[in-house]
């Protein structure tokens, strides 16, 4: 378990994380989002002490990093793949990483083994792909067989078969008990690979709670409607306060009313339905909804997204956030797209 | 700690950077000390010259390669952030100081001695076909002149160690290591002269004071080998306070 408290780190006049308290719980892949600049990698390296908080401590079981006898054993950290010698091995990058814990040759060649790099373990990193480079990075955190895994943006540069690779990988870590906390701005990957979520925003925390509450709290909802006879149901619908937006010429999307409203509507005035769907939006329509007001970087004429017609209003986010529902507020939201 | 040691060594010697520089530093030295004892006029020359000029002077090139390899030790560290993989390997900073201050310091001992004996067993036999008389007897001093550029040795791999650790680039730290005995020094020196007329600053150079572990004969106007050593060690010393106190302060 990873428990951050009141963690602060200001960089000169910059303030890049502001009184950060989150919990990471074993069991499961919590991830941890927020945009460029937020503070995410700040305070992974605070949580192993590479960098020193200005306020506040984690601790990892309890323990700060620094109490840690042979660390390897006990966390499993990539914070970069690229922070290798170039001209070393990826085997004597291992070694050197598993003699300073007491961890011999064999462990070496079964992690090697364990990510796919047997085969180039006596080649020189300078030739590896990033790919390849992330897939020695997860060798290494793996080395000790630690309990708890810290990894920032495990997913760069690797292949769609690598991303599921390392997506299956850290639920089966999570299935093992173990905490897996796991930064990564591939906001499809991380619907698909985290059961929980800290969301961050210019160093503090915008939104904790597990992906589905998120997407729920946050995320865009609709009605997909088609039919024959859509002017009458629009009538009808738009009575019971319902907003419309036409997509094409016999398909609408409708805010604010359920679907369950809009059936009992047709069914009630003979209108035949050839479509009647509830929609969500994704994971990463609610990260930019929520973090819209955060982001310390954003192109000249980059579209910030739109204003949902139901739940809250992705320009205001909470500040403090508002508690976690305890089930999802909207009866007729689907369940988490993409299904874990 | 045994384990620390043991993955700083693993880094030192699977680094190509420094198996070359050991080899330059080993190797080039052998060149000119068969070059010198095969063709060198030693006709008036004592057993301290020869001494001198045959292992002492070529072996100064591993002196300041050694001091290279100090501080790519830890400045190849943060120049490629393997410091921050060291660091969540080994959570106590000083102990990750100590291995690789330890590491290096034996690695730059090693290199100096080897380098000694190799030039030593090239012109032994060179020079005793020259009837040149040669070996580490010369009432000791030979011996001290020997045993002092071994130290001197570990003491520049030390001092690197520590201007890698204040400045966390090689690029820096490199020049700072060989520009400051070989030019800055000598400047220092200049302004002491001019501007105090003190004649005997020379010797309190720390940098010359170090090298002049590695004199064989007539010491002249430098100091004697054991205050040179001491006087050198502590600026060594205190090189290495500064970079272990940033290192341990710093974020990484």
């Amino acid at each position: 378990m990873i428990r951050i408290e009141g963690l602060s780190k200001r960089y000169g006049s910059t303030l890049a994380v502001h009184d950060l308290t989150v919990s990471v719980e074993p069991g499961r892949v919590t991830g941890f989002l927020g945009p460029n600049g937020s503070g995410k990698s700040t305070t992974m390296r605070c949580v192993v002490q590479l960098d020193r908080p200005t306020h506040g401590h984690a601790t990892i079981n309890g323990r700060a990093f620094r109490d840690l006898d042979q660390p390897l054993r006990e966390v499993g950290i990539l914070l970069d793949a690229t922070y290798v010698h170039p001209g070393r091995t990826a085997r004597d990058h291992l070694r050197a990483m598993a003699a300073s814990n007491g961890l011999g040759k064999a462990r070496v060649d079964e992690v090697l083994d364990m990510v796919g790099l047997t085969e180039v373990g006596t080649h020189r990193v300078k030739s590896f792909s990033l790919g390849m480079r992330q897939r020695l990075g997860l060798a290494g955190v793996m080395l000790g067989d630690p309990h708890t895994v810290i990894l920032d943006e495990p997913a760069n540069g690797l292949d769609p078969e690598g991303i599921r690779w390392i997506r299956d990988f850290l639920a089966y870590l999570a299935r093992q008990g173990r905490t897996v906390f796991v930064s990564s701005h591939l906001l499809s990957e991380m619907a698909l690979m985290a059961d929980h979520l800290v969301v961050i925003g210019r160093g503090r925390l915008i939104e904790e709670g597990s992906v589905d509450q998120f997407i729920a709290r946050y995320a865009d909802r609709w009605v997909r409607i088609r039919s024959p006879r859509l002017a009458p149901l629009l009538e009808l619908v738009r009575a019971r306060g319902g907003v419309v937006a036409e997509v094409d010429h016999d398909a609408v999307h409708v805010r604010g009313v359920a679907p369950e409203v809009i059936g009992e509507l047709a069914a009630a005035n003979g209108i035949v339905l050839h479509e009647l769907a509830p929609q969500t939006g994704s994971l990463e329509d609610a990260f930019l909804a929520v973090t819209a007001g955060e982001q310390e970087y954003r192109a000249a004429g980059a579209p910030v997204p739109s204003a949902p017609l139901t739940g809250p209003p992705p320009s205001s986010p909470p500040s403090p956030p508002p508690p976690a529902p305890s089930s999802n507020p909207a009866p007729w939201a689907p369940p988490t797209p993409g299904g874990r | 700690m045994l384990n620390a040691i043991r993955s700083e060594w693993i880094k030192l010697r699977s680094a190509r950077a420094n198996l070359v520089l050991a080899l330059l530093g080993l190797g080039i030295p052998l060149v000119i000390t068969l070059l010198t004892s095969s063709l060198g006029d030693f006709g008036s020359s004592d057993g301290a010259d020869v001494f001198s000029a045959t292992v002492l002077v070529p072996t100064y090139l591993c002196v300041f390669l050694s001091g290279v390899i100090g501080v790519l030790g830890i400045g190849q560290e943060y120049r490629h952030n393997t410091i921050r993989v060291t660091f969540t390997c080994e959570a106590r900073r000083s102990r990750v100081l100590l291995a690789k201050l330890i590491t290096s310091s034996l690695f730059g001992l090693g290199m100096g001695l080897v380098a000694q004996l190799l030039c030593f067993a090239v012109a032994k036999p060179i020079l005793s076909s020259r009837d040149v008389r040669f070996g580490f007897t010369n009432p000791g001093e030979n011996l001290s002149a020997f045993v002092g550029q071994v130290v001197l040795c570990g003491l520049f791999t030390v001092a690197g160690f520590g201007f890698g650790a204040i400045l966390r680039q090689p690029s820096g730290a490199i020049p700072m290591l060989l520009l400051w005995p070989l030019i800055g020094e000598g400047v220092v020196f200049n302004l002491i002269f001019v501007l105090a007329g003190w004649e005997n600053a020379s010797k309190w150079m720390p940098f010359t004071a170090g090298l002049s572990l590695g004199v064989a004969g007539d010491r002249g106007d430098i100091l004697d080998r054991l205050t040179a050593g001491l006087y050198f060690g502590a600026v060594v010393a205190a090189i290495v306070g500064v970079g272990w106190w940033l290192v341990e302060r710093r974020d990484a």
